[in-house]
């Protein structure tokens, strides 16, 4: 079992990866940091020691009732619990089963992506849990560290099957109610929903303070639409049957596709979250390991 | 039933069975249409919001794009019926419409179609082809039978049979036979025009040729039209005719040719004088041929003269263009006539030639040229020691002297009958005012005027100077040293060019020692044809009026400036009496289908134009008070043209005055060209024209609605060009070549 959870760690995309510092923006510093000084010091219950108050120490942490004891400053220290919490949320409706013939399909993408992450995750010693969903929550593995809970997550991952509609709003809605508190999300899906009820789902994440970062998978063929031969396109999760002509279409299927996409990052761009498009074809390491790098160059 | 053909319909297709089937085939592309519908790939696709909201927005205008589409391909697939179907308006732009017809069939019957092949001369062979067309023809149809050569008509063409029965024409035809020469096609081309106007009926024209002409193709630069184009302008002056080449030649026959026969370059016929006239023959075979070449002459009516012949070897072509062959001659002009003399160059091979029935001669050439008399020159000289160098070196070749006691002055001078005033007198102390003006009267009016200044050229002075001068110059003193001689130049181009000197090109050219000449000021540089070593001018020429004067600034008697001892003093003379009288070749000889202007008589009111016997009758035609000149457009034709001007004389009693002035043209020597013009390249030539051609293999007038197959392909091959286009802009235009109305 373990061994066919290693393959969605494919090592060329774990290499690149670890090597890569990850760091969270605003609240969570970030994935690889979990050795790092974590800024919820001051929400952790364990204290530590005191320390002898040097200059360039934040006065917020001085403890005054040892100077009042002593007229002495002394610095507070905590014990760090976890630095990160992070969610998974993966799209498992009937639209992430479409892939190119001889190529890899959006939930089989999407499943790589969330266990690579996952993996990273629990290597830096922080939390990750998992929520899988279409239109309803279909199941949730509450975060944790362990390497036993990583390959629990990994066989969630495995067993996930496609079925059902997108109601991204609705789905992010109910897993709200799980999160708790204040985690990173990663939202991986095709979005394939209308516009508002993306951006509804990341703003109630954000609302409950959490970080956001989606990530868009869709296929090669769903970004260029390269057909050429009259086609009889079969719609996914109950969408009508149209005989067309793409070479015709073309331009106006991509010119709806990057309105929406742009619909999609601009809301993002408000919310302070991420957007991340990924396509079917590139290669997880290199597609991980950009964002990653270039998340770890706004720090 | 009647015989008569049927009133030709407003559109008539050649092949109504290739429009009814191209019509058909319209409905070809709506069959695709639904076709590519019905086949289909099937996709499960995510994306169909985005798919079904480019759908929505795209449906209107993919379906007016498919509907563009649709007619566009249907409109190309019709036009290519219609191309194929080959429509007209009128029947005559329709060879081979049904129907009686109106049949100019001219045979080419020159030399050349005399060669063998496969043991039938080419003449044969069109007899056959052309016989079998006669007996093909539509109920109702007459024919018109022309013999592009005919020795009946001195060697022009001839109308043997006229409006006759297609069953008559087929006897004549089997009866003609080829000429000794080549064909005078333009006539050709006059008779069948005038002949086609003659019939009545739906007319075609028939030529069966061996095309064995280079001038069936016009030049290159356009200046001269090709013979087709003259066919059709002539025979389309009623309207279009169709015209069917039958092409009976073959490729590989060898052919010597008189290609030309001219008159050597500078020299003009002298009536009773001798005359240089070089024949040049072209041999296209593949082989050397040896053969005599004759040279006769004809005055008027009168029958062809040897006047001479020599053996040659016309030497074979090699790979390259055949080099022509030159022989000259110089025949004496006959003295008496009617101011016209033909020269004829002929060709005969000899007879024990290997292969001889394939050697199609075209052997002979006309050269028609006016003569004139021999120039009449008046001296005026006090003392004849002047003019003994012209009788020493026997210039009378073309000089006449007036009198043997020369006048010391013009009083009481008829000048009607004189070319040429000789002033050669140095001792004439003044020329009287009244002799001045009647002087450049004469001049004026179109004689000469030839003066030696030296040694004293005072008397000529009104004559320089002063208003209207026959040659602006001053006449100064006289420049005399016998120490320091000087020579007339002879480096000078002017002078190496001008007509005057043309005989000091040769080696001969000695210039004397000048020890004493006028010194002239005041010319104009152009007029000075030729000067001394020291710059001072020689001889002096300008146009006066209609006429001519030549200068010479010393005189060529020994006693007084040593201008003897050489052969120049002649030779200027010589050549002067004839450029004095000089007309330019393009009014004397033309060369067959250019204009020639003549100068007409004061007073003429109509000119009367008879045209050689081939071209048709007399014409009259009124002429403008005051003109001075006439055009002679039409000289197509070969042969002399006489223009009669008639007119009345002025002054208080107008009597009735009649000159007659004759026109001599020539073929074209590009027309001696008669390597065979290929079918290809006359195809290519005329392309679009309504020109059919057939060779042996195809039928003149094919049987039913059968068009020709060459044209068929060709309007095939437009039509897919046509379809390719439509579908290449719709890719370019739609981005693609296919669409299905979703």
């Amino acid at each position: 079992m373990a061994g066919d959870s290693r393959k969605y760690l494919d090592p060329s995309v774990l290499n690149a990866i670890a090597g890569l510092e990850l760091k969270a923006r605003l609240i969570v510093e970030g994935f690889v940091s979990g050795m790092h000084r974590s800024p919820f010091h001051g929400f952790s219950v364990e204290f530590a020691e005191h320390r002898e108050y040097v200059p360039g120490d934040d006065i917020r942490f001085v403890d005054w009732k040892v100077f009042g004891k002593s007229d002495r400053y002394y610095i507070k220290q905590y014990e760090e619990e976890t630095n990160l919490r992070a969610w998974i949320l993966l799209d498992c409706s009937e639209s992430m089963e479409y892939g190119a013939p001889g190529g890899m399909t959006k939930i089989d993408y999407g499943r790589h992506v969330a266990a690579a992450l996952a993996y990273l995750i629990t290597q830096q010693q922080d939390a990750v849990g998992l929520c899988l969903f279409d239109k309803e929550l279909r199941s949730v593995l509450p975060p944790a560290s362990s390497a036993g809970h990583l390959r629990v997550l990994i066989h969630q991952l495995e067993i996930a099957r496609t079925g059902g509609k997108t109601s991204l709003y609705h789905a992010v809605q109910r897993a709200a109610e799980q999160l708790g508190r204040r985690s990173v999300v990663i939202l991986i899906s095709d979005l394939l929903d209308n516009a508002e009820s993306v951006l509804s789902a990341v703003q109630l994440l954000r609302h409950n303070r959490h970080e956001v970062i989606v990530l868009q998978v869709l296929d090669h063929e769903e970004r260029t639409f390269p057909f050429e031969r009259t086609t009889r396109f079969e719609g996914l999760e109950e969408a009508p049957v149209v005989m067309a002509d793409p070479a015709a279409l073309r331009t106006q299927y991509l010119k709806e596709l990057e309105d929406f996409t742009r619909a999609i990052r601009h809301g993002c761009l408000g919310t302070a979250s991420d957007f991340v498009e990924l396509d079917t074809v590139t290669p997880l390491d290199v597609a991980l390991s950009g964002y990653l790098a270039s998340r770890g160059r706004r720090r | 039933m009647s015989l008569l053909p049927p009133a030709p319909p407003l559109l008539a297709f050649a092949n109504p069975a290739l429009f009814w089937t191209g019509l058909g085939l319209v409905a070809v592309p709506v069959l695709i249409h639904f076709f590519f519908r019905r086949r289909h790939r099937v996709i499960r696709w995510a994306a169909m919001d985005f798919l079904l909201a480019a759908l929505r927005k795209q449906k209107r205008r993919m379906e007016i794009e498919n509907l563009v589409l649709l007619l566009l391909r249907c409109a190309a697939i019709l036009l290519l019926a219609l191309g194929l179907a080959r429509p007209g308006c009128s029947a005559p732009s329709i060879p081979f419409a049904g129907g009686a017809r109106a049949v100019v069939l001219v045979m080419d019957t020159s030399a050349s179609m005399g060669a063998v092949h496969t043991g039938r001369t080419a003449l044969d062979r069109g007899k056959e082809r052309a016989a079998q067309f006669l007996s093909e023809l539509p109920a109702g149809s007459k024919v018109t039978l022309v013999a592009s050569r005919d020795e009946a008509a001195a060697g022009g063409p001839r109308a043997v049979l006229e409006n006759a029965e297609p069953g008559d024409a087929r006897v004549v035809l089997a009866g003609m036979r080829t000429g000794y020469g080549p064909n005078d096609l333009r006539a050709a081309f006059t008779l069948a025009a005038v002949q086609r106007k003659g019939l009545r009926g739906r007319p075609i024209v028939v030529f069966v040729t061996d095309l064995q002409r280079r001038d069936w193709l016009g030049d290159t630069d356009g200046r001269k039209e090709g013979l087709f184009d003259t066919l059709r302008e002539r025979t389309e002056a009623d309207g279009p005719v169709p015209v069917v080449l039958v092409d009976v030649g073959q490729d590989e026959t060898a052919n010597v040719v008189v290609a030309n026969l001219s008159v050597d370059a500078g020299q003009q016929a002298f009536a009773g004088k001798l005359l240089g006239i070089t024949a040049t023959l072209f041999n296209y075979g593949p082989s050397a041929t040896q053969g005599t070449l004759t040279l006769q002459v004809a005055q008027g009516e009168a029958p062809w003269e040897k006047v001479m012949a020599e053996e040659v070897v016309v030497p074979a072509p090699g790979l390259g263009q055949p080099e022509p062959l030159q022989r000259s001659f110089t025949p004496r002009i006959p003295a008496r006539g009617d101011g016209t003399v033909r020269f004829r160059a002929v060709f005969t091979a000899r007879a024990d030639i290997a292969d001889r029935d394939r050697l199609a001669v075209d052997s002979e050439r006309v050269l028609a040229l006016r003569v004139r008399p021999p120039v009449r020159i008046l001296p005026v000289a006090t003392y004849s020691g002047s003019l003994d160098i012209v009788r020493d070196v026997e210039l009378t070749e073309v000089i006449e002297f007036l009198q043997p006691i020369f006048p010391a002055d013009l009083q009481g001078r008829d000048l009607d009958n004189v070319d040429v005033i000789l002033w050669a007198d140095p001792e004439i102390a003044a020329l009287p005012p009244e002799d001045a003006l009647k002087l450049k009267a004469f001049v004026k009016a179109g004689g000469g005027f030839l003066a030696y200044l030296a040694r004293r050229g005072d008397p000529l002075r009104p004559l320089f100077e002063g208003d209207d001068p026959l040659l602006p110059a001053r006449i100064g003193e006289v420049r005399r040293d016998e120490e320091h001689p000087v020579l007339i130049e002879r480096e000078d181009d002017r002078t190496q060019a001008h007509p005057l000197f043309k005989e000091t090109r040769q080696p001969l050219f000695f210039s004397p020692e000048v020890t004493g000449y006028a010194q002239v000021s005041g010319y104009e540089d152009r007029a000075v044809v030729a000067r001394y070593t020291n710059g001072d001018p020689a001889v002096l020429e300008k146009s006066y009026g209609r006429g001519r004067v030549v200068v010479i600034t010393t005189t060529p008697a020994e006693m007084f400036f040593r201008l003897n001892g050489s052969l120049l003093p002649a030779i200027l003379f010589f050549n002067a009496s004839q450029y004095l009288v000089w007309e330019s070749p393009a009014r004397r000889n033309v060369t067959a289908g250019e204009p020639a202007d003549v100068r007409l008589p004061p007073g003429t009111r109509e000119v009367e134009v008879t045209p050689p016997a081939a071209a048709g009758g007399a014409s009259r035609e009124p002429v403008a008070d005051g003109a001075t000149e006439f055009r002679l457009a039409d000289t197509s034709t070969p042969g002399f043209y006489r223009i009669v001007a008639r007119g009345v004389t002025g002054g208080t009693t107008a009597l009735p005055t009649e000159s007659a002035i004759d026109i001599a043209a020539n073929p074209d020597p590009a027309e001696g060209d008669l390597r065979r013009v290929a079918a290809m390249e006359l195809k290519q030539a005329y392309q679009g024209a309504p020109l059919h051609f057939t060779d042996e293999k195809e039928p003149i007038l094919p049987r039913g609605s059968q068009g020709s197959a060459v044209e068929a392909s060709r309007a095939f091959l437009g039509g897919v060009v046509a379809i390719l286009l439509v579908e290449l802009l719709c890719a370019w235009r739609f981005g693609t070549r296919r669409r299905s109305l979703a």
